[in-house]
């Protein structure tokens, strides 16, 4: 029969993980602690939106459920608290005008956008293959509305509604 | 042996110190800060111009005709000259939701550069960057009216 060991030992024991995670708990505290992020929920445009009025009207309506990824960032395109990154690189761009940017900061934000030049052009890119492909889309829909009798069209217009 | 209750005692009491220092050092940090939005909204917005090419639906109205024309009875001369059309548009729908994703993908990315670039700056210096993002547009605005009022002038 073994022995147990002294209950003030467990006690003592008990104590050190105690502090140990208070320790812990405190240090992630001062880390991270909670933020709490509010967004205006203005109906306000900024700047413009590529949406037209059937695809603004889709979003309020059809997409309204929804939370793919895309319906919220096009929700969020709808906020009046958003920032483009261009309003943000000519943030800087004032900011380094008026001499507020140090040089390591002017390093690092060079090095950071640098790095993202190649992502930036192969967006550019994929946007203007996207508006080709809608665009052939859009006619290779209305050579076979071409080709489909009468009846069949009506049908196909009914459909859509 | 007298010692060790209040060693117990001197343990359990720092420990419950310590649990009041951390319930003080977890401050609510409220924060208003504006949200990143995609960088192809502009692109997309300043490409539809330059082309003329208003907002489209996506490559939807092909899934559409192609909903429309599953139980449809169409003639064989018809059908033979539809299928052709019908398979490019439901190449060039996939090419395009690809695209979409790649999109979206690098939407993400470049919003991580935005965060990026964000964390270098010091809290004023944001301040000064999401706080003024409308007054600096100003004198591009101005730049335009007094153009327009000399013409009228």
């Amino acid at each position: 029969m073994s022995r147990s060991p002294a209950p003030w030992i467990l006690v003592a024991g008990l104590a050190l993980v105690q502090a140990g995670l208070s320790w812990a708990a405190w240090s992630r505290a001062r880390g991270s602690g909670i933020t709490y992020v509010f967004t205006p929920l203005l109906e306000v445009v900024p700047g413009g939106t590529p949406l037209g009025a059937i695809e603004a009207e889709a979003l309020m309506t059809d997409a309204r459920h929804q939370v793919d990824a895309r319906d919220v960032q096009r929700a969020y395109g709808r906020l009046g608290s958003t920032l483009s990154l261009d309003e943000l690189l000519r943030g800087v761009e004032t900011l380094d005008a008026q001499g507020r940017l140090s040089g390591a900061q002017r390093e690092r934000i060079r090095a950071v956008l640098d790095g993202a030049a190649a992502d930036h052009a192969r967006m550019i890119e994929v946007q203007e293959r996207i508006l080709d492909l809608e665009a052939r889309i859009g006619t290779g829909v209305a050579s076979v509305h071409a080709l489909l009798p009468d009846e069949i069209r009506a049908h196909v217009a009914g459909g859509r509604q | 042996m007298r010692a060790v209750p209040w060693i117990v005692v001197g343990l359990l009491a720092l420990s419950s110190a310590g649990h009041a220092w951390v319930l003080l050092a977890q401050e609510r940090r409220f924060a208003v800060m504006p949200i990143f939005v995609p960088v192809s909204l502009e692109h997309e917005r300043a490409l539809r111009e330059a082309r003329g090419q208003p907002a489209g639906r996506g490559g939807e109205e092909a899934v559409d005709l192609a909903r429309a024309l599953e139980h449809a009875r169409l003639d064989p001369e018809v059908a033979a000259a539809v299928a052709p059309r019908l398979d490019a548009l439901r190449r060039d729908r996939e090419a395009l939701l690809g695209l979409r994703n790649e999109r979206h993908r690098l939407n993400v990315t470049l919003m991580d550069v935005g965060v990026a670039v964000a964390r270098e700056l010091s809290p004023e210096q944001w301040d000064a960057v999401h706080m003024g993002r409308d007054a600096a547009r100003a004198p591009a605005d101005r730049d335009l009216f007094g153009r327009v009022l000399d013409r009228l002038r």
